[in-house]
C-alpha cells in the first residue's frame, strides 16, 4: 500500500511539473505565435492581389455564411480589388482560405491561397498545391464547377484522390465571388 | 573526453538509428519530400531527446520502476509540447504545416524509448546528453541523406535550390509515397555491399 | 453517404500505413508472419476505434472549453495507455484464449503512431455536425486499413523469406520495403474511387 501512494504521488508530482511548464511556455508564446499568424496573413494577401500595396478591412455588421473578413486593396490611393477571406468545409473541416478579386471592368480573380487546412497529408493536401490554384488565376467572376479532366471556360480540373477537396476550395471561390458581386457596388470597388 | 567522443560516434555511425538500427520510420519516411523538413525534423526530434534523457537522467532513482512508462510519456509529452508551442510561435509557418502531425507525434518515436529505457534510465546526466546528442544527430543525418535524395530526384532541386529546371525529368514518385520505400530499400542495399566488401557479417 | 466515403478514404485511398506512414514499426516489425500480423492488426482496430471516442470526448468537453488544447498531446497519450492497460486487465480475466493470442501484441500499442495519428487527426473534425460519428468512421477505416496492411504485406513476405532464390542482398529488409513501395503504388489506384 505505502508503496502505491509513493509511485501514485511521484507520477501526480511530475504530471503537475509538466503542466505548469506547459502552462508557462504557452502564456510566454502566445503573443508571438498570434504575430506569426497575423505577418502571414499580411503575406499571404499582397501575394493573392499583387497590383495592392496596401490593404484596409472592409466594415460589415455580418458577412455570409463562410465569409470571415474582406480587405479592399489599394495602390497609390486608387482602390483596385478586394481579398475575400473563406472559410469552406472540406474533408476534414474547414478550409482557411484567401480568394483576390480585381475590381477592374470585367473583374477577375487574380489569386487563391490556402492558409490553413486539415486535409489529408499527400492526397487532399495536393489541392492546395500551386498546380491546382494557378488554375483560378485570370477566371472571370462566374460560378466554376469541378470536372474531372479536360476543363472548359467556367470549370476546374479537380486533383485525382482529392476530388472532396478541390470542389470545397473551388467552392470557397464561388463564395467569395458572389460576396463581391453581390457587395462591390455597395462599398464603392 | 574520449567516453563522450565515442558515444556521438556511436549514435552517428555504429549504431546509427536509420541505417543501423532502422528504428523510427515513421518520421523518417513521411517528412522527407525535401531536404530541409528533413533538418528541421531531425534537430526537432534531437532536440526533444536531448531534453527528455537529461532530465529523466536526473529523475532516474526518483521515479518508481512500476510507473516508469507512464512517468517518461509524461515527461516526453511535455517537451514535445513545449517544442510545438515554440515552433509555433517562431518557426515559418509554411515549415510548421508542413511538419504537421508528425511534431505532436515524436511523443510515440522508437528511439527516444529506447534511448530512455536502455541509456538514461541507467546512466548519468552527461553521458545521457552525449547519448540522446550522438543519437539524435545520427537521426538527422539519415532524414537529410534521404531528404537530399527524394528532393533532387523528385523535385529537381536540394534545400530548395533548383538544379534540374526541365519539370519532364522529374520523377514524381520519389516526393509520393513509393518513392521513400524505395530510396530506403536502396539505401539499405548499398549498406549490406560495402560492410560485406569489407567482411564485415552482415545482420 | 459522406460516413461511408470517410471510411473508405481512411481504409483504401489515404491508408495511413502506406501513404502516410504513421504505424511503420509493426508494419515491418510484426509482418513476417500472417498470424501476428492480424493479431496485431486486429489489437490496433480494437484500441483505436475505443481511444478515438474517448480522446475526442475528452477533447470536446474537457480540453476545449477549458482552452487547454494545447495540453492534448499529453492528455491523449495517456488516456490511450490507460485504455490499453484496462483492456489488457479485462482481457485477461473474462476472454482467456483472446488474450492468449492478442495479449503479447497489446503493450506495444501505446506507442503506436497509428492510434495517438488518429486521435489528433479527429480534433480537426470537431467543428463539423457529426463529429463522433465521423470520428468513428475515420478511425473504424484506419483500423481496418492497418490491418489489411500488415496481412497483405505479411503475406507477401511469406512467401519469399528465406527462399533460395532471392538474391542475399535483397532479403530480409529491402525487399520488405520494395514490396511496400509497390503495395503504395498499387494503393494509389484507389485515388480514382471519389
Amino acid at each position: 500500500m505505502k508503496h502505491t501512494i509513493r509511485s501514485a504521488l511521484a507520477l501526480f508530482i511530475i504530471a503537475g511539473a509538466v503542466m505548469a511548464a506547459l502552462g508557462v511556455t504557452h502564456a510566454l508564446t502566445r503573443e508571438a505565435a498570434a504575430g506569426q499568424e497575423a505577418k502571414q496573413r499580411a503575406k499571404v494577401m499582397g501575394q493573392v492581389l499583387p497590383s495592392a500595396s496596401e490593404f484596409a478591412a472592409v466594415e460589415a455588421d455580418n458577412f455570409p455564411d463562410f465569409v470571415v473578413a474582406a480587405h479592399e486593396g489599394f495602390a497609390g490611393g486608387v482602390s483596385v480589388g478586394f481579398v475575400v477571406e473563406v472559410l469552406p468545409h472540406g474533408y476534414g473541416g474547414p478550409i482557411d482560405m484567401m480568394v483576390g478579386i480585381s475590381s477592374g471592368e470585367p473583374g477577375f480573380i487574380t489569386g487563391v491561397r490556402i492558409l490553413r487546412h486539415s486535409e489529408t497529408p499527400g492526397l487532399g493536401a495536393l489541392a492546395v498545391k500551386e498546380r491546382f490554384r494557378s488554375q483560378f488565376a485570370g477566371k472571370e467572376l462566374i460560378e466554376l464547377t469541378v470536372v474531372k479532366g479536360s476543363p472548359r471556360e467556367d470549370e476546374i480540373d479537380a486533383i485525382a484522390g482529392s476530388t472532396i477537396t478541390s470542389k470545397a476550395v473551388t467552392n470557397g471561390v464561388n463564395i467569395a465571388v458572389r460576396w463581391y458581386s453581390e457587395n462591390s457596388e455597395r462599398i464603392g470597388g | 573526453m574520449k567516453k563522450y567522443a565515442l558515444l556521438i560516434k556511436r549514435g552517428l555511425l555504429d549504431e546509427n538509428p536509420v541505417f543501423v538500427q532502422l528504428i523510427a520510420l515513421c518520421p523518417l519516411l513521411a517528412v522527407t519530400t525535401s531536404a530541409v523538413n528533413a533538418v528541421m525534423m531531425g534537430l526537432s526530434t534531437a532536440a526533444v531527446m536531448l531534453c527528455a534523457c537529461v532530465a529523466i537522467s536526473l529523475l532516474r532513482r526518483l521515479i518508481p520502476a512500476d510507473v516508469r512508462i507512464a512517468a517518461y510519456v509524461i515527461i516526453v509529452s511535455g517537451f514535445v509540447t513545449v517544442l510545438q508551442l515554440l515552433l509555433q510561435a517562431y518557426a515559418p509557418p509554411e515549415l510548421f504545416e508542413a511538419l504537421g502531425i508528425y511534431i505532436p507525434l515524436i511523443v510515440v518515436n522508437c528511439i527516444l524509448f529506447a534511448r530512455i529505457e536502455s541509456f538514461a534510465s541507467k546512466n548519468d546526466a552527461v553521458a545521457s546528453f552525449f547519448d540522446a546528442l550522438g543519437m539524435g544527430l545520427g537521426f538527422t543525418l539519415g532524414l537529410v541523406v534521404i531528404g537530399v535524395i527524394r528532393e533532387f530526384f523528385g523535385s529537381g532541386s536540394v534545400f530548395g535550390v533548383e538544379i534540374i529546371k526541365d519539370t519532364s525529368s522529374h520523377l514524381l514518385i520519389m516526393v509520393m509515397a513509393p518513392g521513400a520505400f524505395f530510396t530506403l530499400g536502396v539505401i539499405i542495399m548499398l549498406r549490406k555491399y560495402f560492410m560485406l566488401r569489407k567482411g564485415v557479417p552482415h545482420r | 453517404m459522406n460516413i461511408i466515403l470517410m471510411f473508405v478514404s481512411a481504409a483504401l485511398i489515404n491508408n495511413y500505413v502506406l501513404t502516410q506512414f504513421l504505424g511503420m514499426c509493426p508494419f515491418f516489425g510484426v509482418t513476417k508472419k500472417v498470424d501476428a500480423a492480424a493479431g496485431m492488426g486486429i489489437s490496433v482496430l480494437f484500441v483505436t476505434t475505443l481511444s478515438s471516442v474517448l480522446t475526442l470526448v475528452f477533447y470536446v468537453y474537457v480540453l476545449r472549453p477549458l482552452g487547454l488544447e494545447y495540453l492534448q498531446t499529453p492528455a491523449f497519450i495517456l488516456i490511450i495507455a490507460s485504455i490499453v492497460q484496462f483492456v489488457e486487465l479485462y482481457m485477461k480475466k473474462s476472454l482467456g484464449s483472446l488474450y492468449s493470442t492478442l495479449g503479447i501484441y497489446l503493450p506495444m500499442i501505446t506507442v503506436n503512431c497509428v492510434i495517438l495519428g488518429v486521435a489528433l487527426i479527429n480534433t480537426r473534425y470537431v467543428s463539423d455536425e457529426h463529429p463522433f460519428l465521423e470520428a468513428l468512421a475515420n478511425s473504424v477505416g484506419a483500423g481496418a486499413g492497418f490491418l489489411l496492411a500488415l496481412v497483405l504485406l505479411a503475406a507477401i513476405r511469406e512467401k519469399y523469406e528465406n527462399h533460395p532464390d532471392v538474391p542475399w542482398i535483397f532479403q530480409g529488409f529491402p525487399l520488405a520495403l520494395f514490396s511496400a513501395g509497390l503495395m503504395s503504388i498499387a494503393f494509389m489506384g484507389f485515388q480514382g474511387l471519389i
